[in-house]
């Protein structure tokens, strides 16, 4: 990383000590969300903070200090609110996530907001993690012990799909998709009345409902134009081929199999890999199913950018009954736009 | 076997299953790595392992063999198959050990599934030696 003194050779007061502005070239760093740093502790890393309007970032907080959130509350006052750590620091970032988010998830006095912020960065950074080891095993554990976490924080009765969606990321990674699909679907499944206990598996399925794509070529998954034959043939395997990767596994319930595995199957029997119709899908693939949908048309893909909460609503309305379970999908376009008026509010 | 009896209903659209025979067709996509020969006879099928998730109360029944490859064998049940699972199917004096690869309904009490074989034995070619 190249570090250069400030061009105004100033002298910047961080923590208390008077230090030499160091400014440095924001394409060597990564951002990371102000959220996720809990006060008072000590990162470990050397964390740098900018105006985000395009100007160079300045260190912030230096390795061996502790992060103090009301300077940070200050900076972010004015204006200078857009954290970041040195690309060749994002491992000990990560590893200062894990070590913290339980703390930061189960502390009422910080804003559910900030909570579901942490939360996302540590599913969204496990979940790539192990996704890309490729190995089940580390997949399946990194779910198991986020679940609980997901439902805890999401269990906040203050917290509503646009607030959540507001904070989530919206690219195409697999590990994306699944870490969004599981908190929509904890919501659902929330607001369905299903027990906590179902709630965290449930989380865990979710997390796990897209695995079978990870055996699917990058370059078909990324693909900015339309699919053909072939292409289209290969995506449509990643619900059997991640439930085999996980049937034998004796810690994941029958439910949680076939989130993977019929997260695709529609109530009139025209979906894959088996063509089940009605109450052959189970009703933990059919929540699964409406999520994903919404999920996948809201966020950013290769192939076009994302859609209006108003009209991705109407397309799971129109698949409604024919495809999707009605009561579902009555429930989750209720949650969606009762998020809507109270962010509006 | 024939204790049993077949819970299988076939649909219209199979009306012809017994009577066709010979080689399949196969097309470049459907990827398939060897040829497939007809064969259409009842078979004795045993769950010998199901998934840790799956309870089977039924571990025997008919299901009708449907084609078979040097590397797969197709079958018709009544009944959902999960991928994994691991069969033995038995007929004309052969014993097929697969696993699960794929399932398709067809109807509600017809279900196309396609395993891989572990073992193949021949009865009849034993019995000369």
């Amino acid at each position: 990383m190249r570090y250069r003194q400030s061009s105004l050779n100033a002298q910047r007061h961080c923590n208390g000590v008077t230090q030499p502005m160091l400014e440095l070239d924001t394409r060597s760093l990564v951002p990371i969300s102000p959220a996720t740093l809990l006060s008072d502790s000590i990162a470990g890393i050397d964390i740098y903070a900018s105006s985000g309007d395009g100007s160079e970032a300045i260190l912030f907080c230096s390795r061996d200090k502790p992060v103090c959130r009301s300077r940070l509350k200050r900076l972010s006052e004015e204006k200078i609110f857009k954290l970041y750590v040195g690309a060749d620091s994002y491992e000990a970032y990560q590893d200062y996530l894990r070590d913290h988010w339980e703390h930061i998830a189960s502390n009422r006095d910080v804003s559910t907001e900030t909570r579901i912020s942490v939360l996302n960065e540590v599913v969204r950074d496990v979940l790539n993690t192990a996704f890309q080891s490729g190995c089940t095993q580390k997949i399946v554990q990194a779910s198991q012990s986020l679940g609980d976490g997901i439902v805890k924080i999401l269990g906040d009765d203050r917290v509503v799909v646009k607030g959540l969606y507001d904070v989530l990321h919206h690219d195409y990674a697999t590990f994306t998709h699944s870490a969004n699909v599981a908190s929509y679907s904890v919501l659902l499944a929330k607001k369905l009345g299903f027990s906590a206990k179902d709630q965290n598996a449930i989380a865990v399925g979710a997390l796990l409902h897209d695995i079978g794509k990870l055996s699917i070529d990058e370059r078909i998954l990324r693909k900015p134009g339309r699919l053909d034959e072939f292409e289209f043939k290969e995506i449509k395997k990643h619900p059997l081929v991640g439930f085999r990767k996980l049937a034998n596994r004796e810690d994941l319930s029958h439910a949680q199999l076939m989130m993977t595995y019929q997260h695709h199957e529609k109530l009139d029997g025209t979906g894959y890999p088996v063509g089940v119709v009605g109450d052959e899908i189970h009703p933990w693939a059919k929540l699964c199913a409406v999520v994903d949908i919404f999920e996948a048309l809201t966020s950013t893909r290769p192939y076009r950018s994302t859609m209006e909460h108003s009209v991705a609503l109407s397309i799971l309305e129109k698949a409604s009954g024919k495809e999707l379970e009605p009561e579902f999908v009555r429930c989750w376009s209720e949650l969606v736009l009762a998020g809507k008026s109270r962010g509006k509010s | 076997m024939n204790d049993l009896a077949s819970k299988i209903v076939l649909p219209p659209s199979l009306a012809k299953f017994f009577f066709e025979a010979g080689y399949c067709e196969s097309t470049f996509f459907e990827g398939r790595r060897s040829s497939r020969l007809r064969i259409r006879c009842e078979a004795l099928m045993t769950i010998d392992a199901s998934l840790p998730s799956i309870h089977r109360d039924e571990q025997d029944s008919i299901v009708y063999v449907k084609d078979i490859s040097t590397r797969g064998i197709c079958i018709v049940t009544h009944q959902q198959l999960w991928p994994e699972e691991q069969l033995r199917i038995c007929f004309q004096n052969r014993e097929v050990r697969a696993t699960t690869v794929r399932c398709r309904r067809i109807g509600e009490f017809c279900w196309e599934c396609g395993a891989e074989i572990t073992s193949f034995r021949n009865f009849e070619l034993e019995d000369e030696y």
